[in-house]
């Protein structure tokens, strides 16, 4: 304002009235130029969509003159093919159920052909009576707003594909994972005669390659070798030495089955092979069985325990108890492996069972399951079979549930029971 | 969670551990392993009065400094390994390996 | 699977009246039928459902491979009718509805001893010596329409829409409820509808058939509804004065007229 024009007073009548007529100019001269040239386009049709009415705004960005259009083409004669049918399909009917329809991205075409991305709004007039009359529409221009989101829609379709390709990359993972896995077990555990015989295994991911293995193979002339044990570490790295150490022991033991000389070949194996920052060991538990008769007598056993946790023996009197190989140090740290050698005898009705510290390391709300609950376990499930003691073991493991978060592998070996102790298994 | 701070005494360096040694922790503690200067005839303690938790890759990590100590011709001992993984030490066989001090002794250094 | 919730089935009307059966098109659900539905009430038991994948339908009962063909269309159409032992039935089937309608009616006669086919095309897209008003590359606009309208959908409300077409405590929340569709569900009918040639079935309908026509209509032009009217046996074929696809929206009353009328004369 100059500072020669004196400042109108404060609170007078009059002066609103003459403030109002000072700003009219700077405004709309009238609703006719405000409805013409308003800085988004106009328009008006029949309830059959034939064009009653459009403003100069539209026509100037569509580039028809108003006697091209004003009766003589519909609405959806401005729009492509595809928006035609969307439309149809979309917007009429909407239209007609609510009477209103919102922000609707659609492309009109211009006289020359070109497209322009727009967003209309239509809105039916109806009579004093609630007959339809006419469409209100509006139609703003939406170029950019069209290019971020369309730039939105490429960048939502690309991280969709990136995530079907890495569920893809993530399946085949799985099964790569799967079959070395399976190379890492027995297919199926042999037939022993007068054995029974139940494995388990659990890996903690179906992305990792556990480290836990178990065998168990004939050495001829009515002997059998088994074995359980735990590699360090997880992953291809770990799963390697798995591999190496499972055919390690199977060779050994076809040479010289005695269980300390099979250990220490493995250890020699290992230790000249991971050694310096990167050592790589494993637990073991290696096992002789010899049939003790020639039916049914059961198994003399030679256990030999290479830093594992100890086997537990559930008695056919109901009893149970840990078989320990004390002394045995990890296989693959020490350049002389120090091995521990026990015997037992397996009679019928009792089951030798292997496992790895996954099982007694799980989390509990109490802590770590430990080697004491497990005894408990298992004492009250004695006497009792390879198949239903490893069953029982895999509940508990299910058990567990998050808080089983290592590889576990199982590994029973039962001597039937004599059918005759149990009078009510008798047919007749 | 682990910490470890390195004194220095007549016989070698002492490494106190605070915390846990597991799967997500034993990269740094063998990086700090590696950063420890031993002299040969010297030997390295590792001082676990603060160890609350210790699972497979820490008895890993134990066997780590073992041979970076025998690379440089010294050796490692634990002291004040507290009761679990004491257990855990017999079961696999390394409390034959490693000289394990009691606890007053690294409490005797540090004064 | 309790298939009257699947497809959001409602039956209202005469108990004791002809039951007819309202099969909605692509773009929206059974709301499209609100304004003829209540006059066909006073004469017939009248059927209401949606699609699977459309309006109140069940979403987890939806299947890409399954809705991919007209079959699965007519599969669900054919679920309706055994769910309330339905014969006999006169079915109402609009735009792509009306052909899913003919493959119903020709899987399982007896079902349908009726069928009006309501703005029908049997092929969107031309073919040698065949117009039927699109090519391939306008569908292709019409999947970016998709892309571009939501229409109000976010996977946050699908459990709300879901079953709850008229909560009315929803209000706002419903605007455009009538023709919101997940977009990928969206798509898969899309195709569906405007790229499958269902031509060869239109020889092989076998109950007296009414062919309704709009004057005007971009999507099924007049010489598509001559061609449909043509192609089956003895069919009637009539022209309403009205614009636009929907005439069951745009001319209510002379829809209902045309069925009704249609219906009458087949009782003498």
């Amino acid at each position: 304002m100059s500072p020669r024009e004196p400042a109108p007073p404060p609170q007078d009548a009059g002066s609103l009235a003459e403030q109002a007529a000072a700003v009219a100019p700077l405004l709309e001269d009238s609703a006719e130029d405000l409805y013409e040239n308003a800085p988004c386009g106009y328009l008006s049709t029949l309830m059959n969509g034939t064009l009653a009415k459009v403003n100069g705004t539209l026509l100037s960005w569509l580039g028809y003159r108003r006697e091209e259009l004003v009766g003589r083409r519909r609405f959806a004669d401005l729009l492509t093919i595809g928006g035609k049918l969307y439309h149809e399909t979309h917007f009429a009917p909407l239209l007609q159920m609510q009477g209103e329809v919102h922000g609707i991205a659609m492309e009109l075409k211009a006289a020359d052909g070109a497209r322009l991305p727009v967003l209309v709004t239509s809105v039916v007039k109806t009579d004093a009576a609630g007959e339809p009359l006419l469409i209100r529409t509006t139609v703003t221009d939406a170029r950019d707003r069209r290019a971020y989101e369309q730039e939105l829609l490429r960048a939502r379709r690309a991280a969709e594909e990136a995530h079907r390709e890495a569920e893809r990359s993530r399946e085949h993972l799985h099964e790569v994972v799967a079959v070395l896995q399976r190379s890492l077990l027995p297919p199926s555990l042999p037939l022993v005669p007068g054995l029974e015989t139940a494995a388990h295994y659990h890996t903690a991911s179906p992305d990792h390659l556990g480290g836990d293995f178990y065998d168990l193979f004939s050495l001829g002339g009515g002997r059998w070798a088994f074995c359980l044990g735990d590699v360090c570490g997880k992953g291809p790295e770990a799963a390697a030495v798995t591999s190496l150490a499972r055919h390690t022991l199977r060779a050994a033991a076809m040479n010289d089955p005695d269980p300390e000389a099979v250990l220490h070949t493995l250890n020699s194996v290992l230790y000249e092979r991971y050694t310096g920052d990167d050592p790589r060991y494993c637990t073991v538990v290696l096992g002789l069985l010899e049939a003790a008769g020639l039916r049914d007598t059961g198994f003399d056993i030679t256990l030999a325990g290479g830093g594992h946790p100890p086997a537990l023996l559930l008695r056919d009197d109901g009893t149970a108890r840990y078989v320990p190989t004390p002394g045995g140090v990890l296989i693959g740290i020490l350049p002389r492996s120090s091995v521990t050698v026990v015997r037992t005898r397996l009679e019928p009705g009792d089951t030798l069972v292997l496992y790895t510290d996954g099982l007694t390391e799980a989390r509990t709300p109490a802590g770590r399951y430990g080697d004491e609950q497990l005894l408990a376990h298992v004492s009250a499930l004695a006497p009792s079979g390879a198949e239903p003691t490893v069953k029982a073991l895999t509940d508990l493991l299910e058990s567990f549930g998050n808080g089983l978060d290592d590889d576990t592998a199982i590994l029973a070996l039962g001597v039937p029971a004599r059918a005759h102790e149990n009078p009510t298994s008798s047919p007749c | 969670m682990l910490k470890t701070t390195t004194r220095h005494t007549p016989d070698g360096p002492v490494l106190d551990v605070h915390g846990d040694l597991d799967f997500h922790t034993v990269p740094d503690f063998r990086k700090t392993l590696e950063g420890v200067s031993l002299l040969r005839g010297q030997r390295l303690v590792l001082n676990l009065a603060g160890l609350r938790f210790c699972d497979s890759s820490g008895i890993t990590a134990f066997l780590v400094a073992r041979n970076l100590a025998a690379t440089a011709g010294a050796e490692v001992a634990l002291t004040a390994v507290p009761e679990p993984t004491f257990r855990v030490l017999r079961l696999v066989g390394l409390d034959q390996v490693f000289p394990i001090e009691p606890a007053e002794r690294a409490g005797a250094d540090s004064a | 699977m309790d298939i009257r919730r699947r497809n959001n089935v409602s039956v209202i009307g005469r108990e004791d009246g002809p039951a007819l059966v309202l099969a909605h098109g692509f773009g929206c659900d059974q709301n499209l039928w609100r304004l003829v539905a209540p006059a066909l009430a006073e004469e017939f038991r009248v059927v209401l459902f949606d699609y699977v994948g459309a309006g109140g339908s069940d979403l987890s009962a939806w299947d890409p491979e399954r809705y991919s063909t007209l079959d699965g269309y007519a599969e669900d159409v054919l679920d309706v009718c055994r769910e309330l032992g339905l014969r006999d039935a006169v079915f109402v089937g609009h735009s792509v509805s009306a052909m899913a309608g003919v493959v119903a009616s020709a899987r399982e006669p007896g079902r349908f001893g009726r069928l009006v086919l309501l703005t029908p095309s049997p092929r969107y897209i031309d073919d040698d010596g065949y117009r039927g008003g699109f090519s391939k590359e306008d569908i292709d606009e019409l999947l970016e329409s998709l892309d571009a309208n939501y229409l109000g959908w976010s996977g946050v409300m699908a459990p709300v829409i879901m079953g709850a077409p008229d909560r009315p405590e929803l209000g706002e929340e419903l605007t455009n409820a009538f023709c919101r569709t997940d977009p990928d569900i969206a798509r898969v009918f899309a195709r569906t509808t405007f790229l499958s040639d269902s031509r060869d079935d239109l020889a092989g309908v076998a109950v007296p058939t009414l062919v309704v026509e709009c004057a005007e209509d971009v999507i099924a032009p007049r010489e598509v509804g001559a061609y449909v009217h043509a192609a089956i046996p003895g069919s009637r074929l009539v022209t309403l004065d009205a614009t636009g696809h929907c005439p069951q929206l745009s001319a209510p009353e002379a829809t209902v007229e045309a069925i009704r009328s249609f219906l009458r004369d087949g009782e003498r």
